[in-house]
């Protein structure tokens, strides 16, 4: 047990930070898209405005 | 090397986070980079084994830990190899310069491949330093391995993360001076926008390496806080930009809120390089580059071989991903800041124009 | 570039001014603050008792004669640090209230107002720190390696201490919840000083006194100051 644990600890606590890390990049990976559709409508908007 | 490595990765960091303007949408492969970056860095930092030397493992049996099981990387012969009851005695000559041989007792039962060149192997100390008993292998012919460094163990990895964030909070702090210092000479609101997202993603920074430091001081100097010179000047930046936001609150009208913030922001930017660059520096601590250390620590010490080659690529890429990812976030603050900012003006017009 | 210009512009700015006009400028603020505060001297009296009360309270707790000089330094930097922030707490909100700014704004530069708060500032911080001192060392036997050095370094403490007040008084004079802010804005950046002062006093106190920490809580109160000054008149215009 203590073999597997020197042999696998790390690679358990990589694959909990990288999927941390995947989860914070898509998240803000989509924020950004938001934001740039926002950006555009809120352009749009002000455009038309008298 | 080292410091075209880590310069190149610091200031690498800050100009690529500057090329598209903070408030422009963040280009494809600038996302990309940034991602790939961070996830090379989480790669590169945490899965490369460990690989020690035989010194290592007497180090850590006398003076560390004499339970704790050490990785020696290093080549066995087993032509020599002789059985003695449940146990395999291999010699192994393992990579220190000059290398050393020593004996190491691989219980029969415990796989080993042997058509391997380099094998990790978890040793322990045993009755003498020529003789070492196998616990475990951690890994065999491995494409990159991280040093092993007596007392830190696993623990060094924390240099990938931990000193990155806090460099990074020093440069959100700069980032805020210079556009308090805008703000004051162009008065737009924009640049006020600029200045207070910069210090509170600093500030997240600056609580996320407080966070790193303080679990790793758990492990490795026993307590959550031990105020240590650095402990006490990043508890004192979140102090000064908790002050910040306290101040920003307490004052109503917009303008002079902004004006107010931006002066105090200055002022205290004034104690940032003496808490971070000169204070731990000059005063004994458990840091390493501090008074009481013989080198002025990893990362500046200009000594060879204080910072593994691997570990210098590792420490360059983490600081260029982290200084990204600041600017991504910097980025949709600030753009989200200014689209609240528009909003607030348009409702304003739309007001006076219907009064 | 830009901040480069702002600094020159200041600079030449400064000169400009007519020498002469600064100085009984300046004078004029010390001496309006001077007779504002001996109209009532209610600051005055408050901070006196609170040096009187700190001193008779660790009087009390602390029976014997003598005491560790280490905890002397301790008690000397407690009462300078709530000296310095009570003697600023009110000094501008006052002017707000008073609605004398509008004659502080007519009459003189935003420059003048600064220096001569700082001036009272020192002023006041320095003569009640004294009082404070010597207080202290009436009260309690302590052996003092080199007494000069302790007035010096004390003496510097307060006068930097008192000079980096008038800028956070200045920025908490128009918010709410003005005087819990005061010291929660000007600690972190007191502590650099603090620290270098507090090394300074226990060598004066312990051994003897090391000119270069109070070339360097000069140096750092310096650019404090310095720039205190520069960007005054943002927070004092409206």
């Amino acid at each position: 047990m203590e073999a597997f644990l020197i042999r696998y600890s790390i690679y358990v606590v990589f694959l909990i930070v990288f999927v941390i890390w995947i989860g914070i990049a898509g998240w803000l990976w989509r924020l950004e898209r938001r934001l740039v559709e926002l950006e555009q409508w809120a352009r749009q908007h002000e455009g038309n405005r008298p | 090397m080292k410091a075209i490595l880590i310069g190149l990765g610091v200031v690498g960091g800050i100009i690529v986070g500057l090329v598209p303007a903070v408030h422009r949408p963040r280009p494809r492969w600038w996302m990309a980079l940034c991602v790939g970056g961070m996830g090379l860095t989480i790669a590169l930092g945490l899965l490369p084994p460990l690989s020690g030397t035989f010194r290592d493992a007497v180090i850590t049996w006398r003076q560390v830990n004499p339970e704790l099981y050490v990785p020696v990387a290093g080549t066995l012969d087993w032509d020599a190899a002789v059985a003695s009851g449940d146990t395999l005695v291999v010699p192994m000559t393992d990579r220190a310069i000059p290398p050393t041989t020593a004996q190491v007792l691989i219980p029969s039962a415990l796989f080993v491949p042997k058509d391997a060149s380099v094998v990790i192997l978890a040793v322990q100390r045993w009755k003498n330093d020529q003789q070492f008993v196998v616990q475990g292998i951690v890994a065999a012919d491995p494409i990159l391995a991280l040093p092993f460094i007596p007392g830190l163990e696993e623990r060094a990895r924390n240099l990938f993360f931990h000193v990155p964030l806090s460099w990074v909070a020093v440069v959100a702090y700069a980032y805020a001076l210079w556009y308090a210092v805008l703000f004051l000479r162009r008065r737009r609101f924009i640049d006020d926008v600029h200045s207070v997202s910069a210090v509170s993603i600093g500030t997240l920074f600056a609580l996320l390496a407080t966070v790193t430091g303080s679990i790793w001081a758990k492990f490795n100097w026993g307590s959550f806080w031990n105020w240590d010179p650095r402990e006490t000047s990043i508890f004192l930046l979140l102090l000064i930009y908790a002050a910040y936001f306290a101040l920003r609150q307490s004052i109503e009208e917009p303008q002079r809120r902004a004006q107010i913030a931006a002066v105090y922001a200055i002022v205290a930017f004034v104690t940032v390089p003496f808490l971070v660059f000169i204070m731990p520096r000059l005063m004994e601590g458990l840091h390493p580059g501090s008074a009481s250390d013989q080198t002025a620590g990893p990362i500046l010490s200009t000594q060879p071989g204080v910072l593994h080659p691997l570990k210098q690529i590792v420490f360059a890429l983490s600081m260029f991903s982290f200084s990204l990812l600041f600017f991504w976030l910097l980025s949709l603050r600030v753009r989200s800041g200014i689209l609240a900012l528009r909003h607030k003006i348009q409702q304003v017009q739309e007001i006076s124009e219907t009064s | 570039m830009e901040t480069l210009r702002f600094v020159a512009a200041w600079v030449i700015g400064a000169e400009q001014r007519e020498a002469n006009g600064m100085v009984s400028a300046i004078g004029a603020v010390v001496l309006k603050e001077i007779v504002v505060e001996f109209r009532n001297r209610s600051l005055l009296y408050t901070l006196l008792l609170f040096t009187v009360v700190v001193v008779l309270i660790l009087a009390f707790a602390l029976m014997e004669k003598t005491i560790a000089p280490e905890l002397f330094v301790a008690f000397c930097w407690i009462v300078l640090f709530f000296l310095a922030i009570q003697s600023g707490a009110r000094s501008f909100a006052a002017e707000y209230e008073r609605e004398t700014v509008v004659l502080l704004h007519t009459l003189v530069s935003g420059y003048a107002v600064f220096w001569g708060k700082v001036v009272y500032q020192v002023g006041m911080v320095t003569f009640l720190m004294s009082i404070a001192a010597a207080l202290l060392l009436l009260v309690f036997d302590v052996p003092i390696a080199s007494m000069a050095g302790f007035w010096l370094t004390l003496g510097v403490s307060s006068i930097l201490m008192g000079a980096m007040v008038p800028i956070f008084s200045a920025l908490i004079a128009r918010s709410q919840m003005k005087g819990a802010l005061l010291p929660v804005l000007a600690f972190p950046v007191f502590v650099p000083l603090m620290r270098l002062g507090i090394e300074g006093m226990l060598d004066a106190v312990l051994k003897q006194l090391h000119m270069h920490t109070l070339i360097l809580m000069v140096a750092y109160a310096g650019i404090v100051i310095t720039l205190a000054a520069m960007l005054f008149d943002y927070v004092w215009r409206e």
